[in-house]
């Protein structure tokens, strides 16, 4: 396959960069700060071993990990999205890079692969070291087994939540990446893509409180929050998300919806890309 | 015919709000030419290599690159060009040797490390490719560059202003690079501010200025009109007289003192032969190359002070 190559080179320059590398310490240093200061509290003070046996079976380890990670994804994905297109701004690689390729809605593409793939590639780093800091501690405390693990194993319900949020985690990050490639297009550098990306996620957040049920709708943060909300069952969630909407969204509309603004926000940075003088700065 | 060209552009023009940069420009570059591209800052080379580049849109006009319609088969032409356009700019975070590698990959081709290896040596740089770019200097950059252009192994190289902010010594390493290079069948489009340069690699030239095309030819064409030679003499007065009486021109006088003056290359030992007969003494002789700089006076009636020409190397040379 000719495009491996390309998918090489931009997973070369991926791992390469420090911010990226940057992204992945602080996942790793909330991993080894949460266990860290688990067995050394529970070997200071055995009230805590209750708590470490909750937290470290695997099943509750598992969504621990996707819940931690998933807190600072949206962020990832604004990072990872602006740094990937807006560092070959900074330093002018453009010119190296575009005359190559030939097409330049082909070195896009690459990218935002590129990025989907570092997205998952990040959560699998993410989880299974947090797994295996788990089973380490969990050793090293020298639990016994709670007989939980046999129970939930048998209903299936964590892993597959797990997996849900994953799946619902990967989307929202898709969105948040084809926004911040938009803002990173529009103002050719990463600062304007890191600031298009959050000031506008912020803005989405912001605007929920807005009494209207045509903003309320219009918002791909909600529907987001929706899909969420009804497709791991949660109550709570389900109302709030209703009471912002002022009634029920189905999940194949809110899914639409979303699908819609990532793709317009692709195309719209892809035609603007296809468009634009590389004429230095 | 049409295969032995490597360039050619049709009332190539560009604007930038309404002001245009690059006007109505016909290039034609036959391949294997050493194409020199010359114009002061500003004249609109860079513009030009970019659009030659598909990196920058035409407001109107036609390339043809190799043959084929550079808009609808840039995939296509896009591994048989090479070039650096302005400083050369890589990814600082990695070493010189990732650089290639990736620049490679981005070609659609599979990094070879053998390729790399051949190209890191042949411009210098075996032994300093595990370091990272932002270490590199600018000559040890701009080799880098000249390395990662061959790496597709290109027929066409886009050399903008290679030597731009090199100290002598990287420049005179750049030049025996580039003129390395130009004996290897490469089509290499050179663009530059420094006549000699030009005058130095180049086998044809064409000459821009504020965007327009001003002069073109082969270089030996325009070299041979007009070639001087400067003498250091006395009595001054005497030999002028006898110059003035054998070209039938005005001779001048230099500010430090030279007796310039028009001649054929064949001609110089007699019009010296004849000087000492009557007299003059001569302490030394200069070929003066500088005469893409008259030519340049002459074309545009405007001396070239915006042309860096770099006297001390125009006389060493
Ligand atoms: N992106 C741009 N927007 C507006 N003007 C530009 C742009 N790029 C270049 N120019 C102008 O075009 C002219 C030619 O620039 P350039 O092609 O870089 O010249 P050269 O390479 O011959 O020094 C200059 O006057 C420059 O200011
Ligand atoms: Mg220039």
């Amino acid at each position: 396959m000719t495009t491996m190559n390309l998918l090489h080179a931009e997973l070369l320059k991926a791992r390469k960069q420090q911010i990226n590398i940057f992204l992945v310490l602080i996942i790793t240093f909330v991993a080894v700060f949460f266990h860290g200061w688990l067995v050394i509290a529970a070997k200071v003070n055995p009230s805590y071993i209750k708590d470490a046996e909750v937290f470290l079976p695997y099943y509750n380890s598992l969504n621990l990990s996707v819940k931690v990670i998933s807190f600072f994804s949206s962020i990832i994905a604004i990072v990872f999205v602006a740094n990937s297109v807006g560092g070959e701004y900074s330093q002018d690689t453009w010119k190296m890079i575009l005359p190559r390729y030939g097409s330049r809605i082909k070195f896009i593409t690459t990218k935002l692969i590129v990025g989907l793939l570092a997205m998952i590639l990040l959560y699998l780093l993410g989880v299974t070291s947090w797994l295996a800091l788990s089973a380490f501690s969990y050793w090293l405390l020298d639990l016994n087994p709670p007989p939980q693990v046999l129970l939930t194993l048998k209903n299936g319900l964590p892993v597959s939540n797990s997996l849900k949020t994953l799946v619902l985690e990967m989307f929202s990050m898709s969105f948040y990446g084809s926004l911040t490639l938009l803002a990173t297009i529009g103002a050719r550098s990463f600062p304007g893509g890191i600031l298009g990306g959050s000031v506008s996620s912020l803005l989405m957040t912001t605007a929920t409180i807005i009494p209207s049920k045509y903003v309320s709708l219009s918002l791909p943060s909600l529907h987001i929050a929706n899909l969420s909300a009804q497709w791991m069952q949660n109550k709570k969630e389900i109302e709030a998300v209703a009471m912002a909407f002022r009634g029920n969204v189905s999940m194949s509309v809110s899914l639409v919806i979303v699908l819609a603004y990532i793709t317009c926000f692709i195309i719209t940075a892809l035609l603007l890309f296809q468009k634009r003088d590389m004429a230095g700065h | 015919m049409e295969q032995d060209v490597a360039i050619v552009t049709e009332g190539l023009t560009k604007c930038y709000s309404k002001k245009s940069v690059v006007n109505n420009l016909d290039l034609e570059v036959m391949r294997g030419q050493v194409f020199g591209f010359l114009g002061p800052n500003g004249a609109g080379k860079t513009t030009t290599i970019r659009m030659l580049l598909g990196l920058v849109k035409p407001t109107a006009g036609k390339i043809q690159i190799l043959g084929h319609n550079l808009f609808s088969n840039r995939e296509m032409i896009a591994k048989k060009v090479g070039a650096i356009v302005e400083t050369p700019a890589f990814y600082s975070y990695m070493t010189g040797r990732e650089n290639l590698k990736v620049l490679m990959q981005s070609s659609n081709i599979s990094a070879s490390s053998k390729r790399i290896d051949y190209l890191l040596e042949m411009v210098g740089l075996k032994g300093r490719e595990k370091e990272p770019v932002k270490q590199y200097s600018l000559g040890m950059k701009q080799r880098l560059g000249i390395a990662a252009t061959l790496l597709s192994e290109p027929e066409i190289l886009f050399l903008d202003e290679p030597t731009n902010g090199l100290d002598p010594a990287g420049t005179v390493e750049m030049r025996s690079l580039i003129i390395n290079l130009s004996q290897q069948n490469y089509t290499i489009f050179l663009s530059s501010h420094l006549l000699n340069e030009v005058e130095l690699m180049c086998t044809d030239v064409v000459i821009i200025q504020k965007g327009e095309k001003r002069l073109q030819g082969k270089m030996k064409e325009l070299l041979a009109q007009g070639k001087e030679f400067a003498i250091e003499a006395t009595p001054a007065s005497l030999a002028i007289a006898v110059l003035e009486n054998y070209c039938q021109t005005s001779i001048t006088v230099d500010a430090n003192g030279w007796i310039v003056f028009k001649a054929e290359h064949f001609e110089v030992p007699t019009i010296l032969r004849l000087l000492i007969e009557k007299g003059v003494q001569i302490y030394q002789v200069q070929e003066r190359r500088n005469s893409l700089e008259k030519l340049f006076l002459e074309l545009t009636g405007q001396p070239s002070e915006s042309f860096a020409t770099v006297k001390m190397e125009v006389s060493l040379s």
